[in-house]
Parts: C-alpha cells; structure tokens; sequence
C-alpha cells in the first residue's frame, strides 16, 4: 500500500488525489463539527468563490477593477427576487448569475479602454451606484427595509444544504478555471496582461479578451452572491458596500492573486481572523487593519507567497521582493507602447 | 513578381516632428531589407504598416487590400506578423506556449467553450497548433526548450523564440525588428538558416531592418534606405551600398566625397 | 439656483481639497492614499477634542488638529508605505486600504462613534444679491478651499516645489542632483494631511462630525481627482467643485435621495468619453 501511496504522490495526479481527499473531507466534515463552524465553513467557501472571481480579473487579465462588490450585490438580490417570484432556486440563481455577467461586460465596455487608477474609480463608481440603485428602486428590492431571502432546503436543514451546494459550486469553480489556465484561452490572458502591447500584433483583440475577463468575473461573482443571501437570509443594502469589497480585496490578495488556490487561503483566513476577533467588540477591525497592514508590509507577495519567500531567506539571497507573485509586469507607459521607436 | 506589400505617399507628423516623409516603397516574396540610421523611422514605419501608428497620409496596402485604419489584430489576422526590438515573451508560459500564441489569435473566440470542456474537435486544434509550434521550434534547433519557461532562456534565444512566433502563422508580411541585434554570430546562423527555409516555403515577403550590413547583404535582394523619414535609395544591396547619398547619411558628406 | 451653486461649491471644496490632497500624494509616491480622508477625521476629531476639553480657541484648536494629523500621515508613510515602495500597484493599494481601516478603527476607538459637532467661529450670513443669501461657513469653504490650491500652486513654482515636481516625474535625477526624496515624500504626505483635515472640518459644518463622516468623502474625492486627470491640483480641485456642484444640482431638482447615484453615472459616462479627465490638456489613453 505505501508503494502505490508513494507512486501516486510523485505523479503528476498528485493534485487531483489530494483534491479528492480535500472534497471528499469537506464533504464527511459537517458530520463531526458544530452547526456554528458549518455556517463559518459555508461563509469562507462563498467568500473563496467570490475571490476565484475578482482573481480572473485581477491577476490574469491584471486589471485593478473594484465593481466586484455590484456584481455581488445584483447576484444576491437577483436571486433572491426571482426566487420569490416563483423561480425555483437553480434558475434563479443562474439567471441572476447572468445579469451579473450583463452589468460586467456594461461595465467592461468603457473599462477595458482604461487602464490603472482610470480602471479602479470607474469600476469602483460602478460598485457603489448598484448599492445607491439598490436603494433606489426600493419598490423592486424592499430598499432599506430589507429584503427576506428564501431558504432552500433539500431535507438536510438549510445550513447544511448551502454547505454542500457551495462545496459543489467551489469545486467546479477551481477545475473549471484551471481546465481554462490550461486551455489557449488562459495563454491568451496571460498575454493580455503581459505583454498586452505585442498582442495586436498576434492577432489577439486584447480588449475583447478583458471583456470576456469582466463577464466571467461578473457571473462568478454574482453566483456568490446569491449563495451570501442563503447564508445572510436577510438582504439590506449597506451590506454591499465598500466595506466588502476590500473583503473581497483582501481574500484575494491575501491568498496571492495569481493561483487558484490563493482565494481559498484568503477565505480561510480572513473569516478566521474575524472571528477570532469576534469578541473583542470594537478593537477587533483596529486588529483586522493592522494585520492587513502588516501583512503587505512585510509579504507583500500574499500569504501564498510565504513559502518561497522563506525559502529565499534561507539561501540568504538578495532579493528585491518585486512583489513576490503579485509583480507586475513593468508598466508600459504610452511612449513605449509605440514598440521601439520614440516618435 | 508581383508585389505583396506596396507602400506609397506615406507620411508620418508627429506633433511638429516629421517621422515619415512620403515613403514609397514595395516589398516582394524573399527578404527585402530597410537600412538607415537610427532614428531614421524605421521602426515608425514598421508601425504604420502593422497598425500601431496611423499615418497622416499615403497608404499601406497588402496584396490589393488596404491596410490603413485598421487596428493591430485586424492587420495581424490579414496576414502580417512582426517582432520587436525588445522580445515579449509571456514570463508565465513555456517556450512553445508562447509560440503557440501565435496561431492563438487566428482561432475563433467562440471556441473556447469547446476547449473548455476539453471537446475532441478543440483538442484536435490544440494539438495541431502543439505540432506547428513544436515542428518549428526544432527547425530553429530549439525544441529542446518546448517547456522551459520563456523568461529563463537567454535574451537571444527569446528573440529566436519571437521569431518563431510570428512566423508559426504562416504570414504572408514579416516585419523583423533587428533580429540579430545582441545575437553572436552563432545565434545568429541558427537564426538565418531557418529562417531562410520557413520564409521561401511559406512564400512570405519579409522586411527587415537590420545594421547589420553584412547580414542584408547576404539575405536581401533589395534594400530600401531610410534617412530622417524619407527613402534615399533602393535597390539591390551592390547599388545602393555605393550610392553617395547612403555613404553621406551614415558616414558624412566627408568620406562620401573620398570614396569617390 | 443660485442657493444650490453655492452650496455644492462648498460641499465641493471639501471634495476639491481631499481630491488635491490624493493627487499630491500621488504626484510624489505613485500612491493613491485611500487613508486620505481618514487621516483628515483624525485631525479634524483631534481639534474638536482640543475645543471640547481644553475649551482651547478655534484656530489654535485646527492648527492643532492638522498638526496632528501631519504626524499621524508621516508616521505610516515612513513606518509602512515607505518600505513596500517599488512594489505593485496592487499592494499598495491594499496597504492604503488597511491604513484606511486601521485609521478609522482608531479613531473610533479614541473618541467613540457618537456624532458631535465643532462649533463654528464665524456666524451669519451674507447676502450676495436679491435672492441670494449664504451661510459664512459656506463662504469660508469656498474661500479657504479656493486659496489654499491656489497657495499650493504658487509653492509649486518655488524652489521647494520644482523639487516635488522633479521627483514625482523622475525619481532617479533629481536624487543625483541631490534632492531628499525623503523629505520630498514625507512633505507631501504631511501636507495631504493638512488639506485633508481642513476638508472635514468644513464638511462638519454641514454634516455630524462622526466615524462614518470621512468614508464618503475618500470615494467622492478619488472620483474628482480623476475627473481632474489625476495629474494636477489644479484639476483636482475644480473636479471637486464640478462634482459638488452635480451633486447638489442633482439632489435639488431631481432628488436628494438620487444625488450620490447621479454624480456617480455622471463620472462613469465622463470617463467613459475622456479617461484622463475634463481638466487635463493630456491624453491618457492608450495607442
């Protein structure tokens, strides 16, 4: 038996045999823990979701785009309100899932013309004017009174249902994306955000590809969403605001913004952290901020970064950090864009 | 032979600067060479013609087709591949999955849901595009480095590596940036060789620019050269090596008027 | 009409001066500062905590507060933007994020959520035509707002100044000619911090001086800043005053609950005709 062990570990399927044992875990665990860490387990796994969406975006298309929390916001009470309009919950929450993706390529279309600080105000315009919208159109989303989401129950109770129905959505979530890393589409993202200058030259329409970026993000992020109203069962406005995009910022980059598995790490620990901190009352967001602080200021590469980042002290190498798996390709200013020649 | 390529009228202002200068040239199948100073607009007019650069008027037209106002990948699906002075290559990819990315653009976007899902026609595609990138790197006698990551190969080897790229498409154009700038003088037979090979069996026109006069020499019929925007010679690369106006603008009106 | 014009340039100079204050920041770090607004609250609560207990003047209180908040602002640049400095613009982003959170967290911690209010020194209005008459705290918003860019400018052209202005467009020269980018970076921030505090004391006025009150403001001064083009004060300061003004238009004669929602249409469709702002002569977008 350790032979075979000892064989599968050193293969390639070593990913896939661990993330059988990995779902395979998740799904025996709700068995032997509180209904309390269930309901953490169900919120890290939306959050990871969410984050495998913002990661699209921001690490392989490297677009800064902040409109991640809008995308949430229209998932969470697009499914909600078709839910209540009789749509049976799949449905709705695959239809909201596409009007999320419909308000990422309407936000996508001027975005992908912008780049850096451009790109982060008017995405970030975007995420606020859905919670402002939000309340808005009050007649449709019940606006500041608040918005009461159908529970879904498969016999299990409505805890353990989101559990799973998030484990099987997290777990397609990753094959499907790194299926996608694996394909000529992801060569074609990472094209788009390294060498974006040299890709008209390859044929590839670089602002299409970000436009595709922003759809694929937007509906993940909406397909979040409407998993965050079964765990928060009651939909209000001011739950979608800045404040949850930097968690969504923070997952992401915590869990370093180009691996797949980097939005998981973030999840884990940023609800972990918060709970943690749960009780001490107003110190604990003093405590969250400085460990955010700290964080970048001594890994600025992410939590995932740590390994190699200590590897590296080890040998005693001098290394500049660069931003450990977060560097950016060096910024290509307009000048350059003209490809070797100054005008 | 027909031209593939016919440039005629083409000027370029930026602001009060004068890049081009009412350019006219035509390109044929083989290697066509374009030589000048620096900062004589080469490379602007490599611009132009691959659509990083409008210009202000003439036009740029490639076997009867128009090129002008259209954007870079248009151009590039019509048939024209480039490289750069400064290679690009993806830091994430391999080798071959950067030369891959060259016939990447010519498949449709709507593919990708098949390929996604990993459908047998998608994976047939993959895997010819895997064959064209794999047959063209060892030609170049780099297939040794199909996995390696493009940014672990040294510099010369990556701008043979961008060549490759382009030409994996099978282009009609080639626009070469000074491919063997920095190259020694083995790198750059690896490079010529090939080349020379792909080129004619491909039937495709290449441009080069190059200082390298030797080089030009050997691989061009014709040379077309280019001083502060404007055309002041062309021909075969005897002709032109000996005209006074090309020994003024790269040596000075001294020497041109000693070697006479 | 005339009311609502003075009253979304008072709103908007609060807006103008955090927005000058980013691009200042910007111009010498490469950094946007999301921490802007809340180093001003910080300042602004430091004054109001000066008056309230000390029963100190009112200029000496504010004097007081922007000094603190300059070394609040110098303290983190040098402590923990400082040291991540070449990194991506990604990260430092997120660190000025969590300088965001943690700022605001202790603020509310030292003084507590509670809203309060600062009173004014000057009192009255002042009639500017037949119908048109302003609250003094209004005026001095405008006014201050409208002489502190303009002392900004000036200094720009001063020997000081030229300086900032080489490091932020070159960072390798002008260190061979000599120049600290140190101090050039720690001004910068210091003086974003003072502009910043101003800024929520005038908003204040209109407004409870609370732990929320600078949240809005960071959103609403990025979003001028930008409509600026991010490249000058002087820009900045009038994308202030334009979205001040949009606002207060929007909410006067369509609604005030739809304000923030029009302002914030209204940049989008901005940016989405000219990215590099109405108040630029540049073009950022790319070839």
């Amino acid at each position: 038996m350790t032979a075979t062990f000892n064989r599968l570990w050193d293969s390639r399927y070593r990913v896939l045999v661990l993330g059988v044992l990995a779902v395979g875990l998740m799904a025996a665990l709700p068995n032997f823990i509180d209904d309390y860490y269930v309901f953490l387990g169900c919120e890290v796994m939306i959050y990871a979701i969410a984050g495998l969406g913002l990661t699209v975006l921001m690490g392989w298309t490297g677009q800064i785009a902040l409109a991640h929390a809008g995308f949430f916001a229209i998932g969470a009470y697009g499914t909600a309100i078709l839910s209540a309009d009789g749509f049976p919950w799949p449905v709705a929450l695959v239809l909201a899932g596409l009007c999320a993706t419909a308000s990422g390529i309407l936000v996508g279309f001027p975005a992908v013309r912008l780049r850096g600080f451009y790109l982060a105000i008017a995405t970030l315009a975007f995420g606020e004017l859905v919670q402002r919208l939000l309340i808005l159109f009050a007649s449709v989303t019940k606006g500041n009174l608040g918005f009461p989401v159908d529970l879904i129950d498969v016999g299990i109770g409505t805890t353990l249902t989101l559990w799973y129905v998030s484990l099987v959505i997290l777990v397609i979530g990753v094959v499907a994306l790194s299926q996608v890393g694996r394909t000529r589409l992801g060569r074609m993202l990472r094209a788009v955000r390294d060498i974006e200058v040299a890709t008209g030259a390859l044929g590839i329409s670089a602002s299409r590809y970000k436009l595709l970026a922003f759809a694929i993000s937007a509906f993940i992020g909406g397909i979040a969403g409407g998993l965050y109203g079964q765990l928060v069962t009651f939909l209000t406005p001011p739950i979608f605001s800045l404040d949850l995009l930097i968690v969504f910022l923070i997952v992401v980059y915590l869990g370093g913004v180009l691996r797949l598995a980097g939005p998981i790490v973030g999840a884990v620990f940023v609800v972990l952290i918060v709970e943690q901190l749960q009780d001490l009352g107003s110190w604990q967001r003093l405590v969250f901020g400085l460990i955010l602080v700290a964080i970048i200021r001594f890994m600025p590469g992410g939590l995932v970064s740590l390994p190699s980042l200590l590897r590296r002290r080890q040998r005693g190498s001098n290394s500049t950090g660069g931003g450990g798996l977060l560097a950016e390709p060096a910024p290509v200013r307009v000048v350059d864009a003209i490809p070797g020649g100054t005008p | 032979m027909t031209s593939v390529l016919d440039i005629s009228g083409v000027t370029v202002n930026f602001g009060g600067n004068r890049a081009l200068d009412e350019v006219t040239l035509s390109v044929r199948e083989g290697f066509t060479g374009l030589i000048g100073p620096n900062g004589a607009g080469k490379t602007t007019l490599f611009n132009v013609i691959s659509g990083y650069v409008s210009a202000t008027s003439g036009d740029v037209v490639l076997e009867g087709a128009s090129l002008r106002a259209r954007r870079p990948a248009a151009i590039a699906r019509a048939g024209v591949a480039r490289t750069f002075q400064t290679p690009r290559m993806v830091p994430d990819l391999t080798v071959r999955q950067n030369v891959m990315l060259g016939l990447d653009g010519r498949r449709p976007m709507a593919r990708h849901a098949l390929e996604v899902v990993a459908w047998p026609t998608a994976q047939r595609a993959e895997g010819q595009a895997t064959q064209a990138a794999d047959d063209l790197l060892r030609q170049f006698e780099l297939g040794h480095l199909g996995d390696v990551a493009a940014n672990s190969v040294p510099l010369p080897v990556q701008k043979i590596v961008e060549v490759a790229r382009a030409l994996v498409s099978r282009p009609r154009l080639l626009l070469l940036d000074e491919p063997a700038a920095g190259l020694a003088v083995g790198d750059v037979d690896r490079l010529i060789g090939p080349l020379k090979e792909v080129a004619a069996s491909s039937h495709c026109a290449v441009l080069i620019i190059e200082h390298d006069l030797a080089l030009v020499t050997e691989l061009c019929y014709a040379i077309h050269v280019l001083d502060f925007g404007r055309v002041i010679g062309s021909g075969s690369p005897d002709e032109v090596l000996h005209m006074d106006t090309v020994l003024q603008a790269y040596m000075g009106a001294g020497f041109a008027a000693a070697s006479s | 009409m005339g009311q609502f014009l003075i009253s979304g340039l008072a709103t908007g100079s609060s807006y103008a001066l955090v927005a000058v204050a980013l691009v200042l920041v910007w111009k010498a770090t490469g950094v946007l500062n999301f921490a802007q607004a809340e180093i001003g609250l910080f300042g602004a609560f430091v004054a109001w905590f000066a008056i309230e207990s000390t029963g100190a003047n009112y200029y000496v209180a504010v004097v007081g507060g922007m000094i603190a908040a300059a070394v609040l602002a110098m303290v983190l640049e040098r402590a923990v933007v400082r040291p991540i400095m070449g990194e991506s613009h990604f990260a430092m982003l997120i660190m000025t994020i969590g300088l965001y959170v943690t700022v605001n967290s202790l603020t509310t911690l030292i003084w507590g959520s509670a809203g309060q209010t600062i009173p004014s020194p000057l009192h009255g209005t002042l009639h500017l035509g037949p119908t048109l008459v302003a609250d003094v705290n209004q005026i001095a918003a405008i006014v201050v707002g409208a002489a502190l860019t303009l002392g900004l400018t000036v200094f720009f052209r001063s020997r000081w100044g030229v300086q900032m202005r080489a490091i932020a467009e070159d960072r390798v020269t002008p260190r061979l000619l000599g120049v600290s980018m140190g101090r050039v970076v720690a001004a910068s921030w210091a003086l974003g911090a003072l502009l910043a505090t101003v800024a929520l004391l005038f908003q204040t006025q209109a407004t409870l001086l609370n732990n929320t009150a600078a949240a809005d403001l960071i959103v609403k001064a990025t979003v001028a800043a930008t409509i600026g083009g991010f490249a000058s004060v002087s820009g900045a300061y009038f994308g202030g005053l334009a979205l001040g003004v949009v606002e207060t238009l929007a909410g006067g004669y369509i609604s005030s609950g739809d304000q923030s929602a029009v302002a914030l249409v209204l940049v989008v469709l901005i940016l989405l005709v000219r990215p590099e702002g109405i108040f630029t002569r540049g073009r950022a977008r790319q070839v």
